[in-house]
Order: C-alpha cells, then structure tokens, then sequence
C-alpha cells in the first residue's frame, strides 16, 4: 500500500515546480491526480509561505477525532500475552517485541480487533513472524479498514520485511520508519519556520 | 486488496503525522499540541498569533506576518514547505 496520498501530493509539490502550481492554483483538479478524491461539499485551500508571511494550520475535527478514537485505545503493556511475545500500547502504536508466531498470534491479533482508529504497529523488536502472525496482520488491517482507518507497519526489521515481500503484503501495508515517518516530509517540514 | 482510499481517512492520517512530527519540534509545535486541545488558547492564537507566540517565546524577525489558520468541517487547508531544487531534497536538515 502507498504512502498516504495526501502526503505524496505535498512532497510531489516541495519538487515538482510545476505540479506545486497546480495544486495551488486548482487543489481539487491537482489532488484527483494523486488519487486523492475530494468528496463535492469540501474545500481545500493550498497556502504557501512567503518571504515576508508565515502561514500554519491548526488541525480541527481531524484532530478532535483523533483524540476520540486514541482514547478508546488501551494503554500500557498488555498483560495477558504468552510467553515469547510483549505487546504495548503508547497511544496509537503497539509495540510488539519477540516472536510472533502459532503461540502468540492470536494476542496480536486480538489486541489489533480491539482497536478503531489507525494503529502504528511497531516490529522493530520483532525477531520472528511466521503464517498465523500475517493472518494477524490480515485479519488486523481488514478490521481496521471497517472503520475508514489503517493498520501500519513501522521499523520493520530487514528480515521481516523479507518475510512480508515473499507473501506479498507489501501491498497491503503501508510500511514506515517510525523515527522519521515520511523523510522527504519530514526533511520538508524541517524546512519550515520555527523549527 | 483493492479498496479506495478515503479523503477523510487520509487527511486524519496526515495531520496525525503531522502532529506527531510537530511534538518533537520545538515550542511552535508544542503551541500547536496545546492549541488541539485548549479552545481558548485555540482562539486567541487564531485571533492574535504573534502575541501568544510571543507569550510562548517564540519571536519573530521583524516585518515577518504570521497567520494561523483552522480546519474546519468544510475546509481543509494545506501549507506547502518551500520548493527544493532537485538535489536538494535529501539534505533538508
């Protein structure tokens, strides 16, 4: 699965002179090529910085609805877990550290069911995933996808990610490095003002 | 699996990022935390930017214009980062 497209289409225009122009000047027309569909009664307006004015924007129900849905979220290290695999919950991410296998897929897989809003799944102490693991992931993104949101895949050790290639779910996750999410975003938001 | 992507689901993931990138960035994105969950700092910021960035330490050279703007349940709106050269893009730190 591709990065967010929101996402794609303001790095496209951090290079890209001349889509940058037409996400300004027509952000409806410009966003549909990057696949991103603006339902009819929403307005999007692009803003650029200038050499003389600063322009930051306050997320508003986006963020209000995140914190919604953040709250339904457990909190902390899951208790009942088998022996081999650690899960814990910080906000929107799981942790998971250890093995992932017959064992344990079904704690991943039931702590993955209880969540409602996008979930940062984080492998980076993963040593092991093996079939009812992916079917975990599987049944985790299909959950999610119910509710309009996502299951991603952060700091995905090199091993693992050759586990994911091999079956074919990179396509089905969209894979990022916690650390420094998007970097050409984030290399563009460093770029910014005040930071 | 062939499924559409969704306008609202993409646009919440993208401010959560964004909000996530903001948290390790300082005062402003701190400010910008704050503001998600206070209404009054919420306004007044939208109301008055300079002076609660000022209130927060954050100053500014002078002549420079800040304004802040709010998403809104019909309105979404972006900022662009600055145009990079080509080349460029990797070494934005």
């Amino acid at each position: 699965m591709a990065a967010n497209p929101v996402k794609q289409a303001i790095v496209r225009a951090c290079t890209d002179a001349a889509y940058r122009a037409r996400l300004l000047s027509d952000p409806r027309k410009a966003l549909a090529e990057e696949g991103i569909e603006v339902p009819a009664d929403i307005e999007v307006r692009v803003h650029e910085n200038t050499d003389n004015k600063i322009v930051a924007v306050l997320p508003g129900p986006q963020a209000a609805e995140l914190r919604e849905r953040t709250k339904q979220l457990p909190s902390g290290p899951v208790v009942d877990v088998p022996s081999g695999l650690g899960l814990e919950w910080q906000q929107t991410a799981l942790i998971a550290t250890g093995r992932i296998d017959t064992n344990t897929a079904p704690a991943l897989r039931r702590e993955l069911l209880r969540a409602f809003t996008d979930v940062d799944l984080v492998l980076s102490g993963v040593t092991f995933l093996s079939s009812p693991g992916l079917a975990a992931l599987l049944a985790g993104q299909k959950h999610l996808a119910t509710y309009d949101s996502h299951l991603r895949l952060c700091d995905v050790p090199v091993e693992i990610r050759n586990v994911l290639e091999m079956v074919g779910f990179l396509d089905l996750f969209e894979i990022v490095n916690r650390s420094s999410l998007d970097d050409p975003y984030v290399a563009a938001l460093m770029a910014m003002p005040f930071h | 699996m062939a499924e559409s992507v969704s306008f609202f689901g993409s646009v919440r993931r993208f401010f959560r990022d964004y909000l996530l990138v903001m948290e390790t960035r300082g005062s402003f994105g701190q400010l910008v935390q704050q503001a998600t969950e206070d209404a009054a700092l919420r306004q007044r910021l939208l109301q008055s930017p300079k002076q609660v960035l000022a209130e927060a330490g954050i100053t500014l050279p002078e002549g420079i214009e800040v304004e802040i703007l709010e998403n809104t349940d019909k309105v979404i709106h972006l900022v662009l980062p600055p145009l990079v050269e080509s080349g460029e893009a990797e070494g934005g730190q």
